[in-house]
């Protein structure tokens, strides 16, 4: 996972693509670590996805938590209001490993497609 | 932060309530979703300045319908109880304008004695005038109409109707 952040940081990404990989994406962030909103949003940047914007994460979080895949708890902040961290749910971890999956097929076979073209 | 951060994180939050509530969502989680948008803000212009924090943000009406499915079920409440307020505000204030009108008449047609009289489009209103060697008196009553019309905004607005709807089947996804 890791790597491919890596590989793809600094380039631009179609939006429509990134929209749907968000959940995944912000399933496997709070999966590796509980985190509040911006905290995740800074997280995407740092990972390569600098033209993500809260505005597309923080309903994507609220989505999340309402079909019950991520979870809540507050935390009090020195610098500023309590911090709704978000913790991955039982549910939320067979959702990112079902989505993982699905992901790792697409890649697969959108690969197998264009090398084929290449090769022809 | 100064003070036009504080000022501007609370009208996006107030926005962003307002949004919510046209969108059916309940008061507890409007107020959970309201102090996360408010933390969030804090965080980012502690970190970037308001500027980039607001810019990332956005519209928060589109954050609002990007975070909840509208519920057509629940009457909006909150912006009946505006929309009525305000159309209540409208009426009285008419209601006076014309009161004043009505004051000029009297004060012509009965400079030493006492009129008695309503507003026409204004029924069950009523005013009586006293002229007094000092001064004059009025006595106001606004009558129904005002609270009448406040409250047909109310209802307009609220649609309470939305109870009687089905709800809809949940989105998986």
């Amino acid at each position: 996972m890791q790597s491919t952040w890596h590989y793809a940081y600094g380039m631009s990404h179609d939006p429509q693509m990134l929209k749907g990989t968000l959940s995944l994406l912000l399933l496997r962030l709070v999966g590796d670590q509980d985190d509040y909103g911006y905290a995740l949003v800074v997280r995407l940047r740092d990972a390569g996805f600098a033209e993500l914007t809260e505005g597309s994460v923080y309903p994507a979080l609220t989505r999340l938590e309402s079909a019950r895949l991520l979870d809540s708890r507050l935390v009090r902040s020195n610098s500023g209001p309590a911090r709704k961290y978000y913790v991955l749910t039982d549910a939320g971890r067979a959702e990112a490993s079902r989505a993982l999956e699905a992901w790792t097929a697409l890649v697969a076979n959108v690969d197998r497609v264009l090398k084929t073209r290449k090769a022809s | 932060m100064n003070i036009i951060d504080h000022a501007r994180i609370s009208g996006a939050t107030l926005s962003y309530d307002l949004w919510l509530e046209t969108a059916g969502v309940p008061g507890k989680r409007r107020r959970d979703l309201r102090r996360e948008l408010r933390a969030n803000l804090v965080d980012a212009t502690t970190r970037v300045g308001s500027r980039a924090a607001f810019r990332g943000l956005g519209s928060t009406r589109a954050l609002a319908a990007a975070a909840n499915p509208a519920d057509p079920t629940r009457p909006l409440w909150t912006v009946g109880f505006v929309v009525g307020m305000g159309i209540f505000a409208l009426a009285i204030l008419t209601e006076f304008l014309v009161v004043l009108g009505w004051l000029d008449g009297a004060t012509a047609a009965a400079p030493d004695g006492r009129a008695v009289g309503g507003l026409t489009f204004f029924p069950g209103s009523s005013l009586i005038y006293n002229s007094s060697g000092s001064g004059f008196s009025l006595s106001i009553n606004f009558g129904w109409a005002c609270v009448f019309v406040g409250l047909g905004a109310f209802i307009l607005a609220a649609r309470p109707w939305r109870l009687l709807k089905r709800h809809p089947a949940p989105k998986i996804g």
